[in-house]
């Protein structure tokens, strides 16, 4: 298993260079707009996600998937690895984040505000929940499909959340910032559950799959 | 006698295609030779030994194992060559060399570095600058660098020039001398299995047409080829196939000797892999 992981992370290795530029030309941008660059833990998670897409694309194109089902891991493997890589894009791009944080506030002589290890952290838990979702449907569907039926799947909570926030509005219901923000600390939790749920729905559809 | 690979009563159906019954023994020490044309289920066969596809029925057993109990053992002794490089085209043979050496218990990085020399790879070059020979090669020092007992190759040497060819045939019969390593080799190239192969096994439509020891079909299989007269008097037990070509027919015998005492009006040549196949695939059967 530390094979497949150790191939997932030379390929993203090899992109790095395009990947950070992109992240430092958007953090900069976006910094000198907003202020402290307290968003760029979230952009960062966004690159950094795209990677678990590149990665599963890949595979494809060139038949790893096949190929490394002769090794000696188990299907389960393979999934748990791909688990393991989605664990660690997400904790770099958070750590990324935080860093060109401090770097343009450094530049800008702004101070840190508390919220950006807040949304870090929720940062974190987005990009396991991302791709938590996002891994049994590319093993399902393969990565095409699955970023279509991914986009799909995004757009229901934030439809939900928009439509609750009129009902709410309408209903002159006010819900408390600070119950948001406690809600947003089980953000972990939830990523670490659904990590798990996903698994094990990843691995039975994996051992099923044919080559 | 043990046998490396065992396969009996494959099925496996598939829409528009179906492996009907295919059973096979390959001793150990030997090759053998999965020979048919594109479509006979000679990948789906090896695929089905890897367990890489669902079988609807038969057994297979692996130097006496089952793939279904025993995957992660088995592995380790199995080496495995397909027609297309399946590395991410930006590695380099290093970081496919470390991808393996975390994979493998018994990964050998010197022999994988001697195979490397020996091939001429250049370690730091990504994949992407290599040709299909060199990519192939790079696939063959993987399987040969974690002391696997038996080498499945599927079309492992389509698309590589003859000079190629013969160096990695020696390589094959090099690791099958100690008698304890075996190979399955899937080809259409039939002059490599004339010169490497124990044994060969026909493949068409999905059914095994024939599995015997090379040398008998190299040196007792014959070409009969006559007029229409005397095709016209041939027993039909002496016939496994036959072609009617412009001006004679040209017929496949199981006994090339027998068959020129029997009938003296025809001309009997040796026959080899290629006119034993092409028999069998554009001939008819009497």
């Amino acid at each position: 298993m530390k094979g497949f992981i150790l191939n997932d992370l030379y390929h993203i290795s090899n992109m790095i260079k395009q990947t950070l530029l992109i992240v430092v030309v958007w953090g900069f941008a976006f910094a000198n707009g907003s202020g402290s660059g307290a968003y760029m833990p979230m952009f960062t998670i966004l690159f950094c996600m795209m990677g678990m897409a590149t990665v599963f694309a890949t595979d494809e194109k060139c038949g790893w998937m096949k190929y490394a089902m002769i090794f000696p891991v188990s299907k389960r493997d393979y999934v748990l690895a791909k688990y393991i890589v989605n664990f660690i894009f997400a904790l770099s791009g958070c750590l990324t984040g935080i860093v060109l944080t401090v770097l343009v506030n450094q530049v800008r002589e702004v101070a840190m505000k508390e919220s950006m290890y807040l949304r870090s952290l929720i940062a974190v838990g987005i990009g396991m929940i991302f791709g938590s979702v996002f891994i049994p449907l590319m093993i399902k569907y393969g990565t095409e499909k699955a970023r279509i039926i991914l986009l799909g799947i995004v757009m229901i909570p934030v439809l939900l959340g928009y439509f609750l926030q009129r009902l709410l509005e309408d209903m002159r219901i006010e819900i408390a910032v600070d119950l948001l923000e406690r809600g947003v600390y089980l953000l972990p939790a939830a990523a670490i559950l659904l990590t798990v749920v996903t698994y094990v729905i990843s691995a039975r559809i994996f051992e099923r799959r044919e080559f | 006698m043990e046998y490396a690979l065992q396969i009996e009563h494959l099925k496996k159906t598939y829409p528009g295609f179906s492996l009907k019954d295919i059973s096979l023994q390959l001793p150990k020490g030997n090759i053998m030779g999965l020979i048919g044309e594109n479509g006979a289920g000679k990948s789906t066969t090896i695929k089905a030994i890897l367990d890489l596809i669902q079988k609807d029925g038969g057994e297979i057993k692996i130097l006496g194992r089952s793939m279904e109990t025993d995957r992660k053992t088995l592995n380790e002794e199995i080496g495995v060559v397909f027609d297309t490089i399946n590395f991410n085209e930006t590695l380099t043979p290093k970081q496919v060399g470390k991808i393996c050496g975390n994979s493998y218990r018994n990964w050998d990085i010197e022999q994988y570095k001697a195979y490397l020399e020996k091939f001429r790879l250049p370690e730091g070059k990504q994949l992407k600058t290599f040709s299909k020979g060199m990519q192939v090669k790079l696939c063959i020092a993987v399987a040969l660098s974690h002391h696997a007992k038996i080498l499945l190759l599927d079309e492992a040497t389509s698309g590589l020039d003859p000079v190629m060819r013969d160096e990695i045939l020696d390589i094959f019969l090099e690791f099958v001398q100690d008698e304890e390593h075996s190979i399955l080799v899937s080809s259409h190239i039939t002059s490599d299995l004339e010169k490497v192969a124990d044994y060969i096994a026909f493949l068409k439509d999905g059914q095994i047409l024939l599995s015997e020891p090379k040398d008998r079909l190299i040196y007792q299989y014959g070409i009969l080829r006559c007029k229409n007269g005397v095709f016209e008097q041939m027993d039909r037990g002496d016939i496994l196939a036959y072609r009617k070509m412009d001006y004679q027919y040209e017929v496949l015998v199981a006994d090339k000797k027998a068959a020129e005492k029997k009938y003296r009006d025809a001309v009997v040549d040796t026959a080899t892999l290629e006119e034993i196949m092409l028999l069998y695939i554009k001939g008819e059967f009497r």
